[in-house]
C-alpha cells in the first residue's frame, strides 16, 4: 500500500516519536507531574514533529499513537535495570493491599498481547483500539483517520472492545469464571 | 473441523450483528446461525457478555490508569537496608515489593534482591524474634535451584526486609512459551524444580506459596526458585495482628495454585506443595490451569470433584491433536495424581514426582500407576520391540538355514530362553532395589510429614509425642506398612542424635531394645554405633566402650567392607582415648579412621568429609598441628572434589584449621584463614561458635600488634559468649580468661590483673582451670613487679603446665618467648635471657617449622650463644608476623 520511500519515512518517523515520547513520558512522570495526561503527551510530541514538514496528519496519528502503546509496553518490560518477570503493573489510585486479587491493576503486558492477537485477526480493530484508548483520540478524530464513517469507528470499537475483555478475563488469574 | 482462532474469529464477525438484537429476536438468531455449534454459540456469547459488562481495562482513559507512583520514580530508591542500598524497583507481588540492591558497607561488590515484606506486627519482640528464627532456617537452604537467602531485619520503620541472591531469569510459563520450549525441556525444568522442593522438604521447610512466577529460569537455562517459606511469615505476622484476622481473605498464598485443603484453611503439609507442582506441571503441559482452579475463593473449601486431564483438554481447547497425543498416557496420570483433593493421595514427595518424570522420558513404567501386568507389559514391549522382534528372526533364520538340525535349533532356542530369563531375573533385581529404595524414600518423607505436622500444630517434640504423631492411623495408613513404624522410631534416634539431643536419642534406645532384638544385623550394628556415641556425649565412658565393642561385633561383612561403621566406630574410639587423656593414642587412631573414611564406599562425601574433620580436632588436641591442618584440608578436598557446597561442619571443619595454625605460630595466614570463615556467610551459626572463634582471632590481633582491634572483639565476644551461655557457665568462665590473655597481650597487664581477681572466686569453683589461672597470676605479677622471685615463680608454674601434654607445652614456651620479649623491649635484658633459657630448655625439640614461636627460639639461641642473627628464622618470623611486626624489627635491629 505505501511505496518504499514512505515505508521507509514511516520508520525513521517512528523512531522519532517514539523518543519523543519516551523523554516525555519520563519527564512527565519523574517530575511533578501526578497523572500522565496520554492525549497531552501524543499531542505533545505531534506538535514537536508537525513543525517538520510532514505530508499526512492521519499517517502521524496513527504512528503518535503506535509509539505510545510502544512506549508503554517497553515501560511495562523493562521496569529498571533488569526483567524479574510478570511484568509492571500500573495500579489504580486507590492500593489495595488482597494479596489473592488485583482486580484492579491494569496489566499493560497482558493487554498487550490481547491486542496482538486482535491484531491478527481484524486490523482495523486494533488499530482503532490503538488511536482511542493510546492515542487518546476521539471518535470523529479517528474517523477523519481512519477514512471511515463515525458510526463504524463506533460499531469497530465496540466489537473490539468486547473481544479484549473476553480475552482479557479468560487469561487472568482470580478475575472471574 | 476449525481450530480455535478461526472459530474465535467468526464468533467475533457473527457477534457484531447479533449486537444489533435484543431478547428473544437474538436468541432466534443465535439459534439460526450457530445450529449444531455449541461451542461457537459458546464464544458468541462470552463476547456478548464481555460487551454488556461495564468496567472493563478499556473504558477508563489509559492516563486514569496510571499514576506517577507505579511508573515514575519510586521513593524508595536510595535508601539504605542493612548494609544495602536500593538502587531500582524489580517488581511488585501479592507479599510485598522487590528491590534491587547494592552493597554500600563491607568493602566488596554485591548485588542482591531485597523484599520488603507486607506491614504486619514488628514492634513485638517475639514477632522480631519469630522472624530472626526463620530466617535462619530459610538462610540454611543452600541448592543449586533455590534462590539464596543471604540476610535480612526489620528497619527503624518496623519493616521486615530480605536480601536473597539476585536471579536474572524469567517467570517459568513465560520463557517456556517465548521459546517454545519443546515437552522435553519443559519437563527437565520442572524436575530441577522438584529436586529443590524436595530439599527443601528435608530440611523442613515449606514453601507454601509454589507458583510460576516465582519460578525464574536464568540466563544459563536453569531454574531458580524464589521466596520459600516467607509465606508462613506472613502469616505468622497476620496472626499477630488481631485487627486483621477478623478479615477474611488475608492469608498468604495464590488461590489459583492453593490446594483443596489450603484454601480450607486447614493444616499445610509437604502435600500442599505437592499440589501446586501438580498445578505448574499441568500449566507447563497444556498452558493452561486445571478447570475449576480460576476462581476458588477463600471462603469455598475444595470445590472441584474432577479435574479434566491434560491430553483432553488440550484436544479441546486448542484443538492441538499433536500434544494431547504425546500427554495422553502417563502424563495425564501424573498431573492428576499431583492434583488429588486428599493429600494422601498425591506423590508422597517431590522426589517421587521427579522420580516418575524421569521414568516417563526414559520410556519406563511411572509408579503412579497400578501394577497392571499389560501396561508393564506395554512398556517393556515398546522399550525392547527391537531386541523383541530381533530374537524371534534369529531363531526362525537358524531353522531356515541348511544344515541345521531340529535339535541344534532347539538347542538355540532354549538358550535364547535362558538369556531372556536371566534379563527377567535382572529386572526383577532391579525392581527390587526399586522397592527398596522407594521405602526408604517413603520413610523419609513420612519422617517430614511427622516433623512437619508437629511443628505446625507446636506439639512439644519429644520421644512419646512423636511416636504418637507418627503412629496416626492417618499418617501411618497413606504408606501402608506398619512395619515402617520400628523404621521411623530407628531414624527418629538418628535424628535426635544428629541434633546432639543425647539423652533423647539415649531413652529411644532403650525403649527399642525388645524390636532391635529382631532387627536384621546391620540394623543392630548401626543402632549399636548410635548408642555408643549419645552415651559417651553424655560422659558414660564405660559404657561407651563396650557398645562400641558390640556393634564391631554386630557389623555384617558389607558394612566392614564398605567402611563408613568401622570408620565411625574408629572415632568413637578415638574420642574415648581422648577423654582418658591418652592423646597419642587418640591421634593414632583417628588417623586411622580419617582414611578409612577416605576409601568408604557405603557413606556420602558430605559425612566422610566431617569424619576426616573430626579426625582433625584429634590430631591438633594431640599438638600434631601439621597433621590436623592435613586433615583439614583433605576434608574440604573431598569436599571440592564432590561438589559439596560450603556447610555448617564445614565452617568447623575451617576454623579447626585456623587454631592449628594460630598454634604453630602462622600468625598472618590464622588471621587470614579466620577472616576467609567469616566471610563465608555471616548468618547462621551459633552465637557461641561464632565468639569462641572472635576469641581466638582477638588473642590473633593482640599478637599481630594490633590491640584495640584485638579489646573490642574480644569483649564483644565475652559478652555474646556470656548471655549466650550464662555468666556462671564453664564457656563464660573460659571466655573470660581469653580476654584476660588478649589484655596482657595487648599490653594491658594492670587492667588484665584486674580482671583476674574480679573472677578469681568463680575461677576457685572451676579445679580445670586452676593451672591456667596460677599460670596467669604469676605472669602479671612477673610483669607488674618484675624481681627473682616472681621470675623463679613463672618458670616453675609453666614447666609445670608444660608436663601437661603437647598443647600446654606450646602455651607454656609461648608465654615464656612473650614475657622475654617484654622485658628486652624493656631494657630488662638478665630477665629477658633468663626466660628465653627457660623457654628453650621447656621447648627442647619439641617446637620446630617456620612459625612464630619455632623462629623465636632459633633466633634467642643464636643471641643467647652470641652468633650472628640467622637469616633463615628471621625470614620465617616475617613471614609469620608480617615485615613491620615490631618483633621481626627489635630482632633484625639486634
Amino acid at each position: 500500500m505505501m511505496s518504499e520511500s514512505t515505508a521507509i519515512e514511516s520508520a525513521q518517523l517512528f523512531e522519532r516519536l517514539y523518543d519523543d515520547l519516551r523523554r516525555i513520558a519520563h519527564r512527565h512522570l519523574g517530575g511533578g507531574g501526578a497523572t500522565l495526561q496520554t492525549t497531552g503527551l501524543v499531542h505533545e510530541a505531534y506538535l514537536k514533529l508537525s513543525r517538520t514538514a510532514v505530508a499526512d496528519e492521519a499517517h502521524l496519528l496513527n504512528l503518535a499513537s503506535r509509539a505510545m502503546r510502544q512506549v508503554l509496553v517497553d515501560l511495562a518490560r523493562s521496569r529498571g535495570r533488569d526483567k524479574r518477570g510478570g511484568g509492571l503493573r500500573l495500579e489504580t489510585l486507590v492500593e489495595r493491599d488482597a494479596p489473592a486479587a488485583e482486580v484492579d491493576a491494569l496489566d499493560v503486558l497482558a493487554l498487550e498481547q490481547s491486542l496482538v492477537r486482535l491484531e491478527q485477526a481484524e486490523p482495523r480493530l486494533a488499530r482503532v483500539v490503538e488511536l482511542h484508548f493510546y492515542g487518546g483520540l476521539s471518535f470523529p478524530e479517528i474517523s477523519r483517520v481512519l477514512q471511515v464513517t463515525e458510526r463504524t469507528v463506533f460499531r469497530d470499537w465496540r466489537a473490539a472492545r468486547a473481544m479484549i475483555h473476553a480475552d482479557l478475563v479468560r487469561t487472568t488469574p482470580g478475575a472471574g469464571a | 473441523m476449525s481450530t480455535v482462532a478461526e472459530r474465535r474469529l467468526r464468533a467475533l464477525r457473527l457477534m457484531r450483528a447479533a449486537l444489533d438484537l435484543t431478547g428473544a429476536a437474538r436468541s432466534a438468531w443465535l439459534d439460526e446461525h450457530c445450529a449444531d455449534d455449541a461451542e461457537l454459540r459458546a464464544e458468541i456469547e462470552r463476547l456478548l457478555a464481555a460487551d454488556a459488562a461495564e468496567a472493563g481495562v478499556l473504558d477508563r482513559p489509559l492516563g486514569d490508569q496510571i499514576t506517577r507512583g507505579a511508573v515514575g520514580v519510586d521513593p524508595r530508591i536510595g535508601r539504605h537496608l542493612g548494609p544495602y542500598v536500593l538502587t531500582d524497583l524489580l517488581g511488585r507481588g501479592g507479599m510485598g515489593v522487590v528491590y534491587r540492591g547494592e552493597r554500600a558497607q563491607g568493602g566488596f561488590a554485591q548485588v542482591v534482591a531485597i523484599k520488603l515484606l507486607r506491614a504486619g506486627a514488628h514492634d513485638d519482640v517475639l514477632a522480631a524474634q519469630r522472624f530472626a528464627r526463620e530466617r535462619q532456617i530459610l538462610g540454611r537452604l543452600q541448592h543449586p535451584h533455590i534462590a539464596r537467602l543471604l540476610d535480612g531485619g526489620i528497619d527503624d520503620d518496623g519493616q521486615p526486609w530480605y536480601a536473597m541472591e539476585h536471579v536474572q531469569g524469567e517467570a517459568l510459563l513465560d520463557w517456556a512459551m517465548r521459546t517454545q520450549a519443546s515437552l522435553q525441556q519443559r519437563l527437565r525444568l520442572l524436575m530441577q524444580v522438584c529436586d529443590a522442593v524436595h530439599y527443601a522438604h528435608q530440611n523442613l521447610v515449606l514453601h507454601r506459596d509454589l507458583k510460576p512466577a516465582n519460578i525464574l529460569v536464568d540466563v544459563a537455562g536453569e531454574t531458580k526458585l524464589l521466596d520459600f517459606g516467607i509465606a508462613k511469615l506472613l502469616d505468622d505476622a497476620v496472626q499477630d495482628d488481631v485487627a486483621t484476622q477478623t478479615r477474611t481473605g488475608q492469608r498468604a498464598f495464590t488461590p489459583a495454585y492453593a490446594a483443596p485443603e489450603q484454601v480450607a484453611g486447614g493444616a499445610v503439609s509437604t502435600a500442599t506443595d505437592l499440589y501446586a507442582l501438580g498445578v505448574i506441571l499441568y500449566e507447563l503441559l497444556t498452558g493452561l490451569r486445571p478447570s475449576g482452579n480460576a476462581s476458588v475463593l477463600p471462603s469455598v473449601a475444595g470445590a472441584t470433584t474432577s479435574t479434566e486431564a491434560p491430553s483432553r483438554r488440550v484436544l479441546r481447547e486448542h484443538g492441538d491433536r499433536r500434544r494431547a497425543a504425546a500427554l495422553r498416557g502417563d502424563l495425564d496420570v501424573i498431573a492428576l495424581t499431583c492434583l488429588q483433593q486428599e493429600p494422601e493421595r498425591r506423590y508422597t514427595s517431590a522426589a517421587a514426582l521427579k522420580r516418575d518424570l524421569e521414568r516417563h522420558l526414559a520410556g519406563l513404567p511411572i509408579e503412579a500407576r497400578g501394577d497392571s501386568l499389560s501396561y508393564r507389559v506395554a512398556k517393556f514391549l515398546r522399550r525392547h520391540r527391537y531386541a523383541v522382534a530381533a530374537a524371534s528372526i534369529a531363531l526362525v533364520a537358524v531353522i531356515a538355514a541348511a544344515g541345521y538340525s531340529l535339535q541344534q535349533a532347539q538347542r538355540a532356542e532354549r538358550a535364547s530362553q535362558q538369556a531372556i530369563a536371566a534379563a527377567a531375573t535382572a529386572q526383577r533385581e532391579r525392581d527390587a532395589a526399586l522397592d527398596e529404595a522407594r521405602r526408604q524414600e517413603t520413610l523419609r518423607e513420612h519422617f517430614v510429614a511427622v516433623l512437619n505436622r508437629a511443628a505446625e500444630s507446636d506439639t512439644p517434640i519429644t520421644p512419646g509425642a512423636l511416636l504418637d504423631l507418627a503412629a496416626d492411623p492417618g499418617l501411618l495408613g497413606a504408606f501402608g506398612d506398619p512395619g515402617m513404624h520400628s523404621a521411623l522410631q530407628l531414624a527418629l534416634v538418628e535424628l535426635f542424635a544428629q541434633r546432639d539431643d543425647y539423652q533423647r536419642a539415649l531413652d529411644l534406645l532403650e525403649q527399642l531394645d525388645g524390636v532391635l532384638a529382631n532387627a536384621p544385623q546391620r540394623t543392630r550394628a548401626k543402632a549399636g554405633a548410635t548408642r555408643a556415641l549419645a552415651l559417651l556425649r553424655l560422659g558414660r565412658m564405660d559404657e561407651a566402650a563396650s557398645w562400641i565393642d558390640r556393634a564391631a561385633a554386630e557389623a555384617t561383612e558389607d558394612q566392614r567392607a564398605g567402611g563408613m561403621l568401622p570408620a565411625d566406630l574408629d572415632m568413637l574410639r578415638a574420642q574415648l582415648l581422648r577423654a582418658r587423656g591418652d592423646l597419642a593414642a587418640a591421634a593414632a587412631t583417628a588417623r586411622a579412621a580419617a582414611d578409612q573414611a577416605e576409601t568408604a564406599t557405603d557413606g556420602t562425601a558430605l559425612s566422610r568429609g566431617h569424619l576426616i574433620g573430626s579426625a582433625g580436632t584429634s590430631l591438633l588436641l594431640a599438638g600434631d598441628l601439621d597433621g590436623a591442618i592435613a586433615m583439614a584440608d583433605r576434608a574440604e578436598a573431598l569436599w571440592k572434589a564432590d561438589g559439596v557446597s560450603a556447610n555448617i561442619a564445614s565452617r568447623s571443619n575451617a576454623a579447626n584449621r585456623a587454631n592449628a595454625l594460630f598454634l604453630r605460630g602462622d600468625l598472618r595466614a590464622a588471621l587470614a584463614a579466620f577472616e576467609a570463615i567469616d566471610a563465608r556467610n555471616g548468618t547462621t551459626e551459633s552465637p557461641p561458635a561464632r565468639a569462641a572463634r572472635d576469641l581466638t582471632r582477638a588473642k590473633l590481633l593482640a599478637l599481630l600488634d594490633r590491640p584495640a582491634a584485638a579489646l573490642s572483639l574480644a569483649d564483644a565476644a565475652v559478652r555474646v559468649m556470656c548471655d549466650s551461655t550464662g555468666a556462671t557457665s564453664v564457656e563464660c568462665l573460659r571466655a573470660r580468661l581469653a580476654t584476660i590473655d588478649t589484655r596482657y597481650y595487648a599490653g594491658e597487664p594492670k587492667q588484665a590483673q584486674a580482671e583476674l581477681a574480679r573472677i578469681g572466686d568463680a575461677l576457685a569453683a572451676q579445679p580445670p582451670l586452676a593451672a591456667a589461672v596460677a599460670a596467669f597470676e604469676r605472669v602479671l605479677r612477673l610483669q607488674l613487679a618484675p624481681d627473682e622471685a616472681a621470675l623463679a615463680a613463672v618458670v616453675e608454674q609453666l614447666s609445670t603446665n608444660a608436663k601437661a601434654g603437647a598443647l600446654p607445652r606450646r602455651n607454656a614456651v609461648r608465654a615464656l618467648l612473650m614475657l622475654a620479649e617484654i622485658f628486652a623491649r624493656r631494657s630488662m635484658p638478665d630477665l629477658a635471657w633468663k626466660l628465653a633459657r627457660a623457654a628453650l630448655d621447656t621447648a627442647g625439640d619439641a617446637i620446630a617449622g617456620e612459625g612464630m614461636d619455632a623462629s623465636l627460639l632459633a633466633l634467642w639461641r643464636a643471641r643467647l650463644d652470641a652468633a650472628p642473627v640467622p637469616a633463615a628464622p628471621l625470614a620465617a618470623l616475617a613471614r609469620a608476623l608480617g615485615d613491620t611486626h615490631p618483633l621481626v624489627r627489635a630482632h633484625a635491629e639486634y
